[in-house]
C-alpha cells in the first residue's frame, strides 16, 4: 500500500495516487497527502493502482471532502477498478464526489 | 552502581578467588561455593540475579546444577556465564547449547567480565520491565473485558427491545455485534404494520457500538408515538451527523411494512442488493441501495425518499449487511452477492431460503476463525394488528389527565407538503388517561381522518384508484407528484373533550379546502372489505358518532370511552 | 614459551591488590597437593582421576600466567582423557620440573 501526492496546474490541483490496498492502514499517509498543501482549489484520487476499497476508506474520503470544503469542494476519483466501482456505487458516493 | 548479587561456583580456590574479588571490585556481592550441590541450594537459598557456574565439578556438574537453577527461576531471567578453560569454538558452542547464556575463558580477564556481567544486567532490568509491562497490559486487558461486558449488556437492553421476536422475523445478529458495528431492531407501528432497520457502523468494537444506543432510542421512541420512517430516519441522519466524527457513518437498511396497504416502502444507504421473494417462491426482486449512508448528509441535504414495492402477504424480504457478502473461507475468498443469489434461487421453498442462507455461509466460512459478521433478517408480510401496548408507553399525563378542553390546529399548503401532524394529535389525545386504552384505535380513526383530508380533499385524489393493486401504485405516484406541487390548500383540525374521571367524549372535526364528495349516497353503502376507500366502515365501528358536513369536506368524529364492547 | 607471563600476572597484582599474596600462596599449596595426587593417581593407573586433578591443576596456574606449565599439562591431560598412561611418567617429570620454576618465579615476583 502507497500513496503519493502531486501538485498539477501551477499548484491549484492536488492528485494523490493510491496503489494497493486502500484500507486503515492508510489512513495517516493519506491525511499528510493533503493536509500539508495549501492553497489547492481541486483534488483527484487516482485509484488505478488500488486492489480493495473498505469502509475506513470511505471514511478517509469523507474526511478529505471535509478538508476540501464540503459541500463546495470539487474532489474526482478517477480510474477505479469494477470492485471499487461497486463499492463507491453501493454508497451512493457519487452524490458527492465526481467518479470517472 | 546498584550491586547485584552474583553467585560464583567453581570447585577450584584459587579461580573462585580470582573471581570473587574481581565481581566484588565492580561493587557486587558474592556468594561461593564449591559444588554443584551447593550452588543449587544457595541459588535457593539468595536468588543471585547472575551465576558464574564452573562446568567441570565433581558431583553435580554445572549443566545439570544449570539446569535445576534455570527451572527455580522459572520467569526470572537469571543469566549463566560457564567458566571453562575450553578454547575451541565447538565445544563453547556446545556450553550455550545446553542452557548456558554465556562463558568465560581462563585465564580470567577482569575487564571482560566486568563487561559481560554489566550486559547482562541490562538485559536483566529490560526482562525485569517487559514482565512488569506484560503484566500491567494483562490487567488492563481484564478491566476493557469487563467493562466490553457492561457495555453489551446495557446495549442489548436499548438495541433489543422491541419486536425482532416477532413470529414474522427471523434473524440472525452475530452474539458478538457490540464489536461489529450491526444493529437489528423491529417495532410496531401503533396503527399496524411494522418499522424494520438493519444498520451497520463504520469500525469496530465500542466506537461502532455507541452509536447504535441513540439510533435505537430514536427508532424505538418515534415509532412508538406514530411518526414515519421518512421522520425517523431524519432524525436518526441529524443525531449520527452531530455526534459521529467526519469519516464515521452508519449503513443501513429501513424498510416500512403496509400490510393494509400491501406494501412495503424500503430506504436504502450503503448497503449491499437485498432481495424481496414472492409468495410462489418464482420471483427475486432486487432492492438496490439509492442513498449515502446515514450520518454523512446535512439534515437540508438529507434525502428520506423511499422506494415503494407491493407486498402481498406471504411475501418475504431479506435484508443483510456486507458481513455475508465479504465472509471469506480458508484460501481468502468471499462469499460474494452471487453465491447469495444462486442459494435464494436454489432453495426447495421460500421457507427454506433462511436457513439455506445460514448453512452456505457457515459451510463455506467452514472452521476458520471468522470475523463474525454475518447480520441476516427475513421479514415476512402478515396482518401485523396495532400494538396497544406501544401507544401507553408514550403517555407523560397525570392520574386525571386534562378534561376539558379544546384546541384549533390549521395546517397550510407550505407545512402540509412536508409535515404529518397525527403523531402530534394523537400525543395529545393520549393526555386523558381515559384514553390510553384505545390508543391504536385512535391513531387509526385520526390517521384516517387526516389521509381522507389531505389526499382525497386537498390533493384531489380519487380514492377508487385503491380498489386494484396497480391502482395502488398509480395512487401513491399521484400523491407523490402532487404533494410536491401544492401550493394552496388547507386542512382544519379542531379536538375537544369532555369528561370525567370516569368517562368522556372526544370530538374530532377535520375540515380539508378540497371539494369533497357525495356522503349522502355512501352511507348506506355496503361494506368494501379488500381494498378500502375512504374507510368509512371502519370509522363506523370506533365512533359512537360519525357525521359528515358541508360538502363532505368537513367530517366529525366523537368517541366515547370506555369504548362499550361491540 | 615463558615460565611466567609478567604483564598479564602485574595486572593480577592489581586487580588483587591486599588479597593477592594469599593467592599465591593459596595457588603453591594446592598445587602441591595437586602433584602428590597426580602421583597416587598414576601409581593406582585410574586414568580418570589423574585427568580430573590436572585439568584442575592446569586452571590454576593458568589464572596465575604460568603458561609453559598450562601448556604441558593440557598435554598431560589430553593423553589421560584417552587413556594413554604410557608417555604420562615423563610428562608428570616435566610438569614438576616446570612448576619448580614457577614457584621460584612467583616467590621472587612477591
Amino acid at each position: 500500500m502507497s500513496v503519493r501526492a502531486s501538485l498539477e496546474n501551477a499548484g491549484r490541483e492536488l492528485v494523490i495516487q493510491i496503489d494497493g490496498r486502500f484500507d486503515f492502514s492508510a489512513h495517516q499517509e493519506f491525511r499528510d497527502a493533503y493536509e500539508t498543501s495549501q492553497n489547492v482549489a481541486e483534488y483527484v484520487v487516482d485509484l488505478s493502482g488500488a486492489t480493495y476499497l473498505d469502509s475506513s476508506a470511505l471514511g478517509m474520503l469523507l474526511l478529505l471532502r471535509d478538508h476540501a470544503g464540503g459541500d463546495s469542494s470539487t474532489i474526482c476519483i478517477r480510474n477505479c477498478n469494477d470492485d471499487v466501482r461497486k463499492i463507491l456505487s453501493i454508497s451512493n458516493f457519487e452524490q458527492l464526489f465526481t467518479i470517472q | 552502581m546498584t550491586a547485584y548479587k552474583v553467585l560464583i561456583a567453581d570447585d577450584n580456590s584459587v579461580d573462585r578467588k580470582v573471581l570473587s574479588r574481581v565481581v566484588r571490585n565492580q561493587g557486587n556481592e558474592v556468594i561461593e561455593v564449591g559444588n554443584g550441590f551447593e550452588a543449587v541450594d544457595a541459588f535457593r537459598e539468595h536468588r543471585p540475579e547472575i551465576v558464574l557456574m564452573d562446568v567441570m565439578m565433581p558431583g553435580l556438574n554445572g549443566k545439570e546444577a544449570t539446569r535445576q537453577i534455570k527451572a527455580i527461576a522459572n520467569e526470572d531471567y537469571v543469566p549463566v556465564i560457564f567458566l571453562t578453560s575450553l578454547s575451541d569454538a565447538q565445544s563453547l558452542a556446545d556450553c550455550l547449547e545446553c542452557g548456558g547464556d554465556d562463558f568465560l575463558t581462563k585465564p580470567y580477564n577482569h575487564i571482560v567480565l566486568q563487561a559481560k556481567i554489566d550486559s547482562f544486567h541490562r538485559m536483566s532490568e529490560m526482562h525485569r520491565l517487559l514482565l512488569n509491562q506484560r503484566d500491567e497490559i494483562a490487567k488492563a486487558n481484564r478491566h476493557m473485558l469487563q467493562e466490553q461486558r457492561v457495555a453489551k449488556a446495557v446495549y442489548d437492553n436499548v438495541a433489543h427491545a422491541g419486536c425482532l421476536n416477532a413470529s414474522n422475523i427471523r434473524y440472525e445478529l452475530s452474539p458478538l455485534a457490540v464489536f461489529n458495528g450491526d444493529v437489528l431492531l423491529a417495532a410496531r407501528k401503533p396503527g399496524g404494520g411494522m418499522h424494520v432497520l438493519l444498520g451497520d457502523f463504520t469500525g469496530h468494537g465500542l466506537p461502532a457500538a455507541i452509536g447504535a444506543m441513540p439510533m435505537a432510542d430514536i427508532f424505538y421512541g418515534m415509532t412508538a408515538k406514530g411518526f414515519g420512517l421518512r421522520e425517523v430516519l431524519h432524525q436518526i441522519n441529524q443525531k449520527l451527523k452531530s455526534i459521529l466524527p467526519v469519516g464515521f457513518f452508519c449503513c443501513a437498511a429501513a424498510v416500512d411494512l403496509a400490510p393494509d396497504r400491501h406494501s412495503a416502502s424500503v430506504w436504502m444507504g450503503g448497503v449491499p442488493d437485498c432481495y424481496l421473494l414472492r409468495q410462489s417462491g418464482d420471483v427475486i426482486e432486487t432492492l438496490s441501495s439509492r442513498h449515502l449512508p446515514l450520518g454523512v448528509l446535512s439534515a437540508d441535504k438529507f434525502n428520506d425518499q423511499m422506494t415503494d414495492i407491493p407486498m402481498a402477504k406471504g411475501d418475504r424480504l431479506y435484508l443483510w449487511s456486507d458481513g455475508i457478502i465479504e465472509a471469506r473461507d480458508a484460501q481468502g475468498e468471499m462469499f460474494g452477492q452471487q453465491r447469495l443469489l444462486q442459494v435464494v434461487r436454489d432453495a426447495d421453498t421460500p421457507e427454506a431460503v433462511f436457513t439455506d442462507i445460514q448453512a452456505a455461509v457457515e459451510a463455506f466460512v467452514g472452521s476458520t476463525e471468522q470475523d463474525d459478521d454475518t447480520t441476516l433478517i427475513e421479514v415476512v408480510m402478515d396482518d401485523m394488528t396495532a400494538d396497544e401496548d406501544a401507544q401507553a408507553a408514550s403517555s407523560t399525563g397525570g392520574a386525571q389527565g386534562p378534561m376539558d378542553w379544546s384546541m384549533d390546529y390549521v395546517l397550510e399548503a407550505s407545512t402540509l407538503q412536508h409535515f404529518n401532524p397525527v403523531p402530534l394529535m394523537n400525543h395529545i389525545m393520549m393526555e386523558v388517561p381515559g384514553l390510553r386504552a384505545m390508543g391504536g384505535q385512535l391513531y387509526t380513526v385520526m390517521a384516517e381522518l387526516y389521509s381522507n383530508a389531505f389526499e382525497h380533499g386537498v390533493l384531489g385524489l380519487d380514492s377508487e384508484l385503491k380498489k386494484s393493486s396497480e391502482g395502488f401504485m398509480q395512487y401513491y405516484q399521484q400523491r407523490e407528484e402532487r404533494m410536491k406541487t401544492l401550493d394552496a390548500g388547507y386542512v382544519r383540525i379542531r379536538m375537544s373533550h369532555r369528561g370525567d374521571g370516569q368517562q368522556g367524549d372526544l370530538t374530532l372535526r377535520v375540515e380539508d379546502s378540497g371539494q369533497g364528495f357525495d356522503y349522502l349516497t355512501l352511507r348506506d353503502a355496503p361494506d368494501d372489505h379488500q381494498y378500502s376507500g375512504r374507510g368509512i366502515p371502519l370509522l363506523k365501528r370506533i365512533c359512537s358518532q360519525l357525521e359528515y358536513q358541508g360538502e363532505g369536506n368537513i367530517v366529525e368524529a366523537v368517541i366515547h370511552w370506555p369504548l362499550e364492547a361491540a | 614459551m615463558v615460565t611466567l607471563d609478567l604483564d598479564s600476572l602485574t595486572v593480577l597484582k592489581e586487580v588483587m591488590e591486599e588479597e593477592f599474596v594469599p593467592l599465591i600462596e593459596l595457588y603453591l599449596r594446592d598445587s602441591e597437593a595437586r602433584l602428590v595426587a597426580m602421583d597416587a593417581a598414576m601409581s593406582q593407573a585410574d586414568a580418570e582421576s589423574l585427568r580430573h586433578t590436572i585439568h584442575s591443576f592446569k586452571g590454576a596456574s593458568s589464572n596465575v600466567c604460568a603458561t609453559a606449565l598450562v601448556a604441558l599439562a593440557q598435554v598431560a591431560e589430553d593423553n589421560a582423557r584417552e587413556g594413554n598412561l604410557t608417555t604420562m611418567h615423563d610428562q608428570l617429570t616435566e610438569l614438576n620440573a616446570e612448576y619448580q620454576r614457577v614457584k621460584v618465579a612467583l616467590t621472587s615476583f612477591l
